[in-house]
């Protein structure tokens, strides 16, 4: 029946009418910008150059900035998994009101709003903060480490703001995996790390994927964390595009900046689907 | 206030169904001004509110720092979100010479003849309602001897406890920057401008860091983190202000003077009124509660601060020095860029 | 069976725990400070930030936008997004991995990009930055969140019980809203949660598409300015809010529980509850 095949898109069209223009259209006039020519006088004028695409990439300054963002942004993936799994394990298992409570504590990072958990990470994290006390109060260290406006301390307020985003989908995978599973596992003989490797880990596998793509694409365009704690030799895209486009005037650079970064994210997507679907096809998402 | 919270939230819930009129276009005589935020709100209170009083007309105030002011009048030239823009006074340039402005002269303004000549500059992109300037702020129980000069930054004894402004905090980084040049020589000078960042190269050992965000080193230095950081003289007032210990600097070479310009977009509506307003903001008793709630230096030259507040706020304007604004703009791109190679790595 | 939890799990569920609230707890305390500055330890304890704060014009009227603005792009994501997310995982059809990639891809852009984008648009639409554009610029930035927790509840769906449904008689329109919406309403819920927490918390969209009134703008600004405990006061207010909602759907959860029958003991050992909905509020 023809009216079967408008099914999907009727059910598609809030989303398109709010996609559409407000999505689409001002990333379609970004893409546009970025091939026109900036004038010194702070405005894009309209013509058709590679140039500012020539610029990014040949330039060894911008190549750096995309090369940080892209291995922090696997750093804290890498991280904010390996942190995450076991606790998302014991909140799958947790019952009612602890587990709801958990929960409550997980979210809680984000919705206190990003600047106060800048601030309370500088107080925490300063030459003379809570760290650095404790650890010179032990005898640890002679002298005050410099953790914040270093990269070890954005890496640390990073961590902090993505890692909900690990455990949320973990737990929701890890949730589905029916117990009796794992004591099947048991009776016939598996050890605990078999069981893990071979049961737990692939049922994870969706929550894993889901996971390490929020917190991948959610590191790689963050602007505030860097801008807040960040280092100043250790620069990253969002802040560059930012400081190009609003600091500088120059839009077609940023234009540039901009489609190259998103490009860029959706080639890392769909490579990892495609090796997904290859090798572990229930975890694929597209 | 009660009122005007509940009138929000109408206006919240029903915005979305009558498609987002323009609030601007209802009320002929409201003028929508901006201002940076956070400290300045007070401008409500001691230019919105009395102006209302005067002039009959509604003062709304919006809040954007100079970039996104900027950004939003470039791509709402037609209908400009703002009649009255606060930009420090490198934006207002750049705004003048992306014809954004409406262009302005001294004579629009008859307060002026009390105010500095460089309050409207030639170009006339706008007049300056307050004057900061890039200054040093130190702690003074650890310098040592007091702080005159800007080569005292380069003091053995300072090596670690030093800040200084990341190049991509470019308002504040080329600031400090002039400032070396003015002291060494004469700004324009390629020579003079060479010996000063050879001086800056020698000084990267004493840094402890660059900072991106104008609030890091107050934060730093009222905790005794660092020593001493070239720094806006409103931020350093502030935490003068808080923090005994913290003391403003202007250095006998002179500080360079940042005017903070009032500049109309060229297609606001209330062109008459704004100006009214602006000339409003350059009156005695305006610029004096300016002086004594911001800690900026005031524009006019007829008034005084309460001896209390005469550390904090620069009003001897000797010590400040205005830039040429054409020849920043063309240096700013360059300067920073050697910044960032030469200094920063 | 109770779940029997390791000594070295519960140490590191702890530090996590730990690491996530340790800012926070931090700058809560900052909030009753009685001195000027971010000192910690503060220099005794006094409630008068919180004062300054809840008398703070702008901080109050931040919140208030911030909660319409989170609540409107909110409902609009949860529509758009559970209707993209039953499109995509209940039909084939031309151009769906294409219309999935599209969906999803609000997340993977830098937000500045998608203001400065909007910032361009918005003169097409005859609009200026304010509550509107910003309503839907958080709903985008929300939708791939509701996509994501739909489809994850549909991933256990059966829908040999929406084919049944429509067989006994009952319409499309029915079906969906008595067989479809209550079996995903976990996901539906948890999407439309995270999209208002995206939107509250939102800096750099708003940063150009709003009038700056959001709450966090205003705390952004306060903080490059004053940097005083007040703003740590608000935030506070604003985790001991939601501190309450919880409790309150704690109570709700409660409440829903003993209006259904208990199961009988033993059918329901070892699987994790049905329906926990306060576990993802």
């Amino acid at each position: 029946m023809r009216s079967r095949a408008l099914v999907p898109w009727l059910w598609l069209l809030p989303a398109g009418c709010l996609l559409v223009p407000f999505f689409v259209l001002p990333l379609a006039v970004t893409f546009r910008n970025s091939f026109w020519r900036d004038d010194d006088s702070g405005v894009a004028v309209p013509a058709f150059t590679f140039a500012n695409y020539a610029r990014v990439l040949g330039d060894p300054y911008y190549l750096q900035v995309f090369g940080n963002t892209l291995w922090i942004a696997l750093l804290i993936a890498a991280l904010a998994l390996a942190i995450a799994f076991p606790f998302a394990w014991l909140l799958a298992r947790l019952t009612g009101r602890a587990q709801a409570l958990v929960f409550w504590v997980v979210y809680l990072p984000l919705y206190v709003s990003v600047v106060m958990r800048a601030f309370g990470w500088i107080v925490i994290l300063a030459d003379s903060g809570v760290v650095n006390q404790a650890l010179l109060a032990m005898g640890l260290i002679r002298q005050p480490i410099r953790i914040l406006f270093e990269v070890e301390g954005m890496v640390i307020g990073m961590l902090h703001r993505y890692l909900p985003l690990m455990i949320v989908p973990l737990v929701t995978a890890l949730r589905k995996l029916d117990p009796s599973l794992l004591r099947a596992s048991a009776n016939l003989g598996a050890g605990h790390w078999y069981t893990w490797r071979r049961v737990v880990v692939p049922a994870a596998l969706p929550g894993i994927v889901a996971g390490t793509q929020l917190v991948f694409s959610g590191v790689l365009s963050d602007y505030v964390t860097p801008s807040l704690m960040g280092a100043s030799g250790y620069q990253l895209v969002a802040p560059a595009i930012y400081y190009e486009a609003a600091t500088n005037s120059a839009w077609a650079l940023a234009g540039a900046m901009a489609t190259l970064t998103l490009a860029l994210v959706s080639l890392l997507l769909v490579v990892a689907n495609a090796l997904l679907r290859r090798f572990a096809p229930w975890a694929a998402t597209l | 206030m009660m009122l005007r919270r509940r009138h929000l939230l109408a206006t919240g819930l029903a915005a979305p169904l009558l498609g987002g009129a323009h609030a601007a276009s209802a009320q002929a005589t409201t003028l929508r001004v901006t201002h940076f935020g956070g400290p300045y709100q007070i401008l409500s209170e001691i230019a919105g509110q009395p102006f209302e009083a005067a002039k009959g007309a509604r003062v709304a105030y919006s809040v954007e720092i100079s970039p996104s002011a900027l950004t939003k009048l470039q791509t709402q030239k037609a209908s400009p979100p703002f009649d009255v823009v606060l930009f420090s006074r490198a934006y207002g340039l750049r705004a003048m010479n992306g014809g954004l402005l409406h262009k302005v002269s001294r004579s629009d303004f008859p307060e002026a003849a009390h105010a500095l000549p460089d309050t409207v500059p030639e170009a006339g992109w706008g007049a300056a309602m307050m004057i900061d300037s890039i200054d040093m702020m130190a702690r003074r129980d650890l310098v040592g001897e007091p702080m005159t000069s800007w080569f005292d930054l380069w003091r053995p004894a300072l090596r670690g406890k030093v800040m200084l402004p990341s190049a991509v905090n470019g308002a504040t980084a080329f600031g400090f920057i002039a400032c070396i040049v003015h002291a060494l020589g004469d700004m324009k000078s390629p020579a003079t401008a060479n010996e000063a960042f050879a001086r800056l190269k020698a000084l990267k050992p004493a840094v402890r860091g660059f900072y991106v965000d104008p609030i890091q080193p107050n934060q730093m230095i009222e905790r005794g983190d660092i020593a001493a950081a070239p720094q806006f003289a409103v931020r350093v007032a502030n935490s003068a202000r808080n923090t005994p210990e913290v003391v403003k600097v202007t250095p006998k070479e002179g500080v360079l003077a940042v005017p903070y310009d009032l500049c109309i977009p060229v297609n606001s509506p209330s062109i008459a009124l704004a100006k009214s307003y602006i000339d409003f903001l350059l009156t005695k008793p305006v610029q004096g509660a300016l002086a004594e709630k911001l800690l900026a230096s005031p524009v006019r030259t007829d008034v005084t601060v309460p001896p209390a507040l005469a550390p904090l706020v620069t009003t001897d304007p000797t010590r400040l020095f205005f830039q040429d604004e054409e020849f920043a703009a063309a240096k700013q791109r360059e300067w920073l860029d050697r910044y960032t190679r030469e200094v920063q790595n | 069976m109770k779940p029997q939890f390791g000594v070295a799990e519960r140490f590191h569920a702890a530090a996590v725990l730990l690491f996530l609230v340790a800012p926070i707890l931090v700058a809560m305390i900052v909030a009753f400070s009685s001195g000027n500055r971010l000192d910690f330890p503060p220099p005794g304890l006094s409630l008068r930030w919180f004062g300054v704060a809840l008398g703070n014009e702008l901080f109050i009227d931040g919140l208030l936008v911030s909660l319409v603005l989170a609540a409107a792009s909110a409902v609009l994501a949860t529509i758009a997004g559970t209707g993209a997310a039953l499109a995509i995982n209940h039909h084939r059809f031309r151009g769906r991995s294409l219309v999935q990639a599209a969906v999803m891809l609000p997340i993977a852009m830098p937000t500045i990009v998608l203001g400065l984008g909007l910032l361009f648009t918005l003169s097409i639409y005859d609009m200026q930055p304010g509550l509107l554009p910003t309503i839907l610029g958080h709903a985008v930035l929300g939708l791939p969140y509701v996509v994501a927790m739909v489809t994850a509840a549909l991933a256990s769906y059966d829908t040999s019980l929406e084919r049944a449904s429509l067989n006994l008689g009952a319409g499309p329109a029915r079906t969906f809203l008595r067989v479809t919406l209550p079996l995903i309403g976990n996901g539906v819920v948890a999407g439309g949660v995270s999209a208002f927490m995206i939107s509250l918390d939102n800096i750099s969209l708003s940063l150009f598409i709003s009038k700056g009134d959001t709450l966090p703008l205003r705390l952004m600004q306060q903080l490059q300015s004053y940097a005083d405990p007040s703003v740590a006061a608000i935030a506070t207010v604003v985790v001991g809010l939601s501190a309450a909602g919880f409790l309150l759907s704690l109570a709700w959860g409660a409440r829903r529980r003993r209006l259904v029958e208990p199961a009988p003991p033993g059918a329901a050992a070892g699987r994790p509850p049905a329906e926990s909905k306060e576990a993802t509020a």
